[in-house]
């Protein structure tokens, strides 16, 4: 494709840049039905805005629309729960949350990590998927979420430690430096005695 | 010096000056605590970035034929400027994230039927890769302009549009 300075056509927007507005998008929110959801804000976003499109920025500017549109959505759940918690009080709180152990220990590592991702609170898990995801400088994150640099190296490190901490059992420890395997066990293998 | 802090995760993602840098990192070599705090923070960090090459997350091909062929993309000359209006763009914000879901699908369906001859209502396809009328053919799948009902769909909607902007909706 020859690279023209030209506002590039609807067609053109949607094959350059789809694939990373769904990635960030399924980082963000941890699962395929709210990441399409989210994408498809974020086209008619982009779309709607496309006359305050300036060459160049472009990137930029999506990550700043989905990243947005992500914690915008999320506070709103989060209100929403917070709503829903308060009106029927802590009864339900334990058992919500409390999955099979078997069945969590089925996970795979990528599960894992994606489970951990999706509890964070969203404006530390946004910090640490566009710095460890999408590789992007703390001046970039800073500009996208309209955050001081320190807010955004707290928001990173602390992101980083709840990981870690809901990682606990795949971590090295002392003495360990390989990560744990899934905590099942494994079915052995009986060795054949030959007398 | 003091320990590093969250400047742990400035030092692991190297958004230090080398002033600083250097001097976090001679800290690091004789405090046993910040060691352990970078050995922590680079940890996670190579976990979230082994994620990323083992991804799975690649969008539908459902989902890329719908933003090719956005239900709010059919009506291009009148949007942009509608969207920058005061209480109007509300209503057309709503509009169009409707026409991203089900419920404008089963909208257009209904224009759809209500401007074309009944024996060629016509079968809605909401995620189907087909390009948007206004651009011409899609460079990705080549398929060119064709469907004769999606224009009167387009005139349904903009005759409807615009009726609902002149009762001021």
């Amino acid at each position: 494709m020859e690279s023209t300075t030209e506002v590039p056509t609807w067609d053109e927007i949607v094959e350059q840049h789809s694939d990373r507005v769904y990635r960030l998008a399924y980082r963000l929110t941890g699962n395929r039905h709210d990441a399409e959801d989210l994408t498809q804000e974020v086209f008619v976003r982009v779309f709607r805005s496309l006359s305050t499109y300036s060459p160049g920025t472009f990137e930029g500017w999506l990550h700043r629309i989905t990243t947005n549109l992500f914690l915008d959505q999320a506070r709103r759940k989060q209100k929403i729960r917070f709503d829903a918690l308060s009106d029927e009080r802590e009864g339900r709180l334990p058992s919500s949350d409390g999955s099979p152990a078997e069945e969590y220990a089925e996970r795979t590592f990528d599960d894992d990590i994606e489970h951990a991702l999706a509890q964070l609170p969203p404006d530390f898990r946004a910090a640490v998927v566009l710095c460890d995801v999408e590789g992007l400088t703390y001046e970039e994150i800073a500009e996208i979420m309209d955050a001081k640099l320190g807010t955004v190296r707290s928001r990173i490190h602390r992101g980083r430690a709840m990981l870690r901490d809901a990682l606990k059992h795949r971590a090295p420890t002392e003495g360990r430096t390989r990560y744990f395997g899934p905590r099942v066990p494994r079915p052995r293998l009986t060795r054949v005695t030959t007398p | 010096m003091m320990h590093l802090g969250t400047r742990v995760a400035a030092l692991v993602d190297g958004q230090l000056s080398s002033a600083e840098e250097e001097r976090a990192w001679s800290h690091v070599h004789s405090c046993p605590t910040c060691r352990s705090a970078v050995e922590r923070e680079g940890w996670v960090k190579r976990q979230l970035a082994c994620l990323s090459f083992v991804d799975s997350s690649a969008p539908s091909a459902a989902l890329k034929g719908s933003l090719y062929r956005p239900a709010f993309a059919s009506y291009p000359e009148t949007m942009p400027e509608l969207a920058e209006g005061q209480h109007r763009s509300r209503r057309f914000a709503g509009l169009a994230a409707l026409g991203a879901g089900s419920a404008g699908a089963a909208m257009f369906g209904v224009l759809a039927l209500g401007s074309a001859p009944p024996a060629e209502a016509p079968v809605m396809e909401r995620r189907a890769p087909a390009t948007t009328s206004l651009m011409g053919a899609n460079p990705a799948t080549g398929v060119p302009v064709r469907n004769r009902n999606r224009d009167d769909e387009v005139d349904a909607i903009k005759r409807v549009m615009t009726a609902w902007v002149r009762m001021g909706l």
